[in-house]
């Protein structure tokens, strides 16, 4: 095989995979894969790393209703799964800025962009067993398509995440939940400088299945002067939201209900901010303490024409400013963030962390030393060389 | 390290041990030792060279450091309720590290319904606290009220409820673990996950080999609203397995779905666990949906609908608590009620996809007939996590022996199905021989090398989870014994 850096090799199915890995492996070239046919700009990296496209790996391989289970191929898109899956009442949990460029291994393997954490938890808990080759050029499968399992360690965990570090999945076996009876969104507008924590606690105790519960404030939408918005979607039976819809039109202040086209382009709007825009910080912590580190950023914020977005019930918050660029290091310090978000057991990033184009590591909440001693022996163990993506995150350095 | 050569502790390791732990809290003396021979998987034995009472992270670490400066092998240990022999002490001798005494409750987070615990806290325990901010914790095993939490996390355990909330990893946040060497790591925490690749979900069903729990961070969540119970009884457990499938394919949300089979309902209904289970029925399900009351009747209608579409003989629904707790009675106290059928009962744990229910209970019936055995089964169906109880007498060393072979046989059958091995009790010894029928040599070697990554020197529970080659060279054979049993009585 020719000289593998720089180049791109489209897989079809796991023997290419394997072999472009054990070629790779024998030349000591760097491997970075990827779901798009080409690396997109986040993955695009050092020139002379080779891209290994799971493109062409975009076919469901198994689907049973009785099973609620699905399972895939990586380099299938988010729109085409859930093209799939139309008609037959059920549903997968993840989300994405760009249904037709997000591809599932890419969901799996790196970052899931999600509001609805909160209630359905993480794309992790989803994903019930892979398929994948390492860096040692193993071919090897975790998990199964049983939805309960405790049999040998749980690696697909730990490749949940693990952004083309140690190993290239090949086949995901995701969990599906069911398509619910109804649905209905709603939007309270607040003014912008009232705090809009009271309210979100209202809402969050409201006994219905909220899945769910995002803060924006500032000009996250693109429109200035908008005042605070507080987005909810409810899921039951018909009866059940007709309660609902009873019981927040009876709140004070009141909220409304959007319709289901507008809020599926709310969602995607704020799933590209988190994503795309959200350059300044990313936090996670208990829901009290991202409310209270808004409050926080507020002056900040409006100071920068910035933008809010925290997740009420899964507990984030994406921030931005204006300006593109600004020193981060120096403003974090000034408002002792990281003191404060150590303090109360929160973790923050950088999104724009150098070690990782985009989707940067947690920054205060970066591996303890000892943390990333034992991720550098699980890397080496399943990638000796350091052939697949290294530089890209603290635990996969460039040597 | 062959099992002929015993590790000993030294009278200065007992002293430095003792420093370390305070007066009385370890335990050498032949008496007190017994009870912690097993653990409720009873075919196994393998007396402790000591057990270690710890109250604080610390005094874990700095037990574990001296542990491995003298290359001691130690397994954690919690209420002893595992069904796999995980906390038997190491094989050769080795020192018990039990984590019961560490039973706080540190902090309660009411509105982010978070709670900070110690791993000897007792799983229903940690409900019953939280149930004055009107907040539950999830995994339910059926063992709860001696099981502990952190039992449950090496295990990754489920309860009826899992098929709804998920098992015990999706409800941990954060672990302070005591590692091999006796450093302190501490994982994730009270906040969602970071992004990165997950050690802590990884850390969860470890079995105790990874390292030693000593703090988590555990998710809460708020009663539910309403709760609605309901019990179809069917001619034959397989008729009851494909109305599992219907509720599953028809997307209906309930929080468990349980079955029992007509040995069972006998042994209950001739029991002080008495349900009023129909004695006709050649089995039952027990349905709960948890909710907002209008969904939970809108998905009663469901269920019921679903259960008259398939023949069901009789349907109850619990009118009042005291009727709920009465239909609950029949299913957790199915264990004890079989008690009364033979001297002993093997609890076995396999799990299938779930279009494969019934199939499965039509091979599994085969082969006990086979070998002449008395099978009852009483199982998460919802999850297609199949429990096979074979009653059984140990002092019968012919009768089992066919327990045994029968077991080899469910296993092989229930991963031809595509299923895995267990559901919930996890691999310990009982299961370890069988890892190379599900997972290849590399996917095994990956095992070894994650567990390598973090106990380097073995001390860690060696001996469980994974094959040893003794082990496999018993399946091979396909010995009508436990694999590897030479623990076997
Ligand atoms: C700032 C920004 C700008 C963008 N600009 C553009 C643009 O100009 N044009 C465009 O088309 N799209 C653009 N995108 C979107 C684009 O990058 C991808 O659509 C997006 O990254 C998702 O692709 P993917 O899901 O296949 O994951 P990828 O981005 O390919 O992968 C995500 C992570 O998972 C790893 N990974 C992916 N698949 C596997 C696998 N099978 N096994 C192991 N690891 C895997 C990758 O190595 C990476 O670490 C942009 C995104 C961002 C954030
Ligand atoms: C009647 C009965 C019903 C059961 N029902 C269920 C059920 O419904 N669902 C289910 O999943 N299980 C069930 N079990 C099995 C068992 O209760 C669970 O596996 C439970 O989680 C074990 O908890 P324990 O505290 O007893 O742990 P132990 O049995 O003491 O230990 C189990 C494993 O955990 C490790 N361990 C213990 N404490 C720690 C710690 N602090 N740090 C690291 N590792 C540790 C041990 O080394 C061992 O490998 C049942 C058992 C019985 C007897």
């Amino acid at each position: 095989m020719k000289d593998l850096a720089g180049e791109r090799i489209l897989c079809r199915d796991e023997a290419a995979v394997l072999k472009a890995l054990r070629e790779a492996r024998r030349q000591g070239a760097a491997i970075v894969p990827g779901g798009s046919e080409f690396p997109s700009p986040p993955e695009q990296g050092d020139a002379s790393h080779a891209y290994l496209s799971l493109a062409p790996m975009d076919r469901v391989l198994s689907f049973d209703r009785t099973d609620l289970t699905i399972t895939v191929q990586p380099g299938m898109t988010l729109a085409a799964l859930n093209a799939a899956l139309v008609g037959s009442g059920q549903r997968s949990t993840l989300e994405a800025p760009d249904p037709e460029t997000w591809t599932v291994g890419g969901l799996v393997a790196g970052r899931a962009p999600s509001f609805s954490e909160g209630a359905h938890g993480p794309v992790k808990n989803h994903v019930l067993g892979l398929r994948c080759v390492d860096g040692a050029g193993r071919s090897l499968a975790f998990g199964g398509r049983v939805v309960k399992n405790v049999t040998g360690y749980d690696l697909v965990r730990l490749l949940s995440g693990s952004r083309g570090t140690l190993a290239v999945l090949t086949e995901v076996t995701l969990r599906l939940t069911p398509v619910p009876p109804a649905t209905s969104t709603w939007v309270f507008q607040r003014p912008a400088d009232e705090d809009p924590g009271p309210l979100v606690a209202r809402l969050r105790t409201l006994p219905y299945r909220m899945t769910r519960l995002v803060v924006v404030q500032g000009e996250a939408v693109g429109v200035e002067g908008r005042p605070t918005l507080i987005a909810l979607t409810l899921e039951g039976a018909p009866a059940t939201l007709a309660d609902a819809t009873r019981k927040l039109e009876s709140l004070t202040p009141g909220g409304e209900p959007i319709e289901d086209d507008a809020a599926r382009e709310l969602w995607q709007t704020l799933l590209a901010f988190s994503e795309e825009k959200a350059r300044h910080l990313e936090a996670g912590g208990a829901v009290s303490v991202v409310l209270d580190l808004a409050r926080r950023l507020r002056p900040r914020m409006v100071d920068r024409r910035g933008a809010l977005v925290i997740d009420a019930l899964g507990g984030k918050l994406h921030y931005t400013e204006a300006a593109e660029e600004s020193d981060h290091d120096a403003w974090w310090a000034e408002l002792k963030l990281g003191e404060y978000l150590n303090a109360r057991g929160a973790w923050a990033a950088l999104p724009s962390d150098p070690l990782d184009a985009v989707h940067g590591p947690r920054r205060f909440g970066r591996p303890s030393p000892k943390e990333l001693e034992l991720l550098l022996r699980i890397r080496r163990s399943f990638d000796p060389d350091g052939i697949l993506s290294p530089g890209r995150t603290a635990w996969s350095p460039a040597s | 390290m062959p099992t002929d050569e015993r590790h000993i502790l030294s009278r200065s390791l007992r002293h430095r041990l003792d420093r370390i732990l305070g007066k009385g809290r370890l335990l050498t003396d032949a008496a007190s030792l017994l009870v912690y021979e097993s653990d409720a998987l009873t075919h196994f034995h393998e007396p402790p060279l000591a057990v270690a009472l710890p109250r604080t992270t610390e005094q874990v670490a700095e037990t574990v450091r001296t542990l491995f400066e003298e290359k001691i092998p130690f397994t954690p240990r919690g209420a002893g309720t595992g069904l796999s022999g995980g906390a038997l002490p190491p094989e050769g001798g080795g020192v018990l590290i039990d984590t019961c005494a560490m039973d706080g409750i540190l902090e309660v987070l009411a509105d982010d319904r978070m709670a900070r615990v110690q791993p000897g806290v007792v799983n229903l325990d940690l409900s019953l606290a939280v149930k004055e901010y009107g907040l539950m914790y999830a995994p339910d095993p059926s063992s709860q009220m001696a099981c502990t939490l952190g039992g449950n996390v090496a295990e990754n355990s489920s309860g009826p409820h899992s098929l709804l909330y998920g098992p015990t990893c999706a409800h941990v946040l954060g672990a302070t673990v005591v590692m091999e060497d006796g450093a302190i790591l501490h994982l994730g925490g009270p906040h969602p996950a970071a992004p990165g690749p997950d050690l802590l979900g990884s850390f969860a069903g470890s079995e105790g080999t990874l390292g030693i729990v000593t703090e988590l961070w555990v998710k809460l969540l708020p009663i539910p609203e309403a709760v609605a119970t309901l019990l179809g009884s069917f001619a034959d457990l397989p008729t009851a397995c494909r109305a599992v499938s219907r509720m599953i394919a028809e997307g209906v949300r309930a929080s468990a779905i349980e079955a029992l089979d007509r040995l069972t309902i006998e042994a209950v209904e001739s029991s002080v666990f008495a349900a009023g289970y129909p004695k006709d029925a050649g089995a039952v399900l027990l349905v709960e949906l948890h909710g907002h009351p209008l969904d939970v009747e809108h998905d009663g209608d469901v269920v019921r609908r679903i259960f008259r579409e398939g023949n069901a003989l009789d349907i109850q629904q619990a009118e009042d608590e005291e009727h709920r707790k009465r239909l609950w009675r029949g299913r957790k106290g199915a264990y004890g009620a079989m008690g009364r059928v033979a001297p002993d009962l093997y609890v076995m744990d396999t799990v299938v996809p779930r279009s494969k229910l019934e199939e499965a209970i039509r091979r599994i019936t085969d082969i006990c007939a086979r070998h002449g055995l008395r099978l009852a089964n009483v199982f998460h169906a919802g999850e297609g996590n199949l429990h096979p109880n074979i009653s059984y007498d140990r002092r019968d060393t012919e009768e089992l022996t066919r327990v045994l072979a029968a077991n080899g046989e469910i296993v092989e059958v229930c991963l031809e199905l595509g299923g895995a091995l267990s559901g919930e009790h996890g691999i310990g010894i009982e299961k370890r021989a069988y890892m190379k029928l599900q997972f290849s040599d590399d996917d095994l070697a990956a095992f070894e090398d994650f567990r390598r990554a973090w106990s380097p020197e073995l001390l860690l529970n060696p001996g469980k989870l994974l094959p040893t080659p003794r082990a496999c060279a018993a399946v091979k054979g396909r010995a009508a014994r436990i694999p590897d049993g030479e623990g076997a009585p």
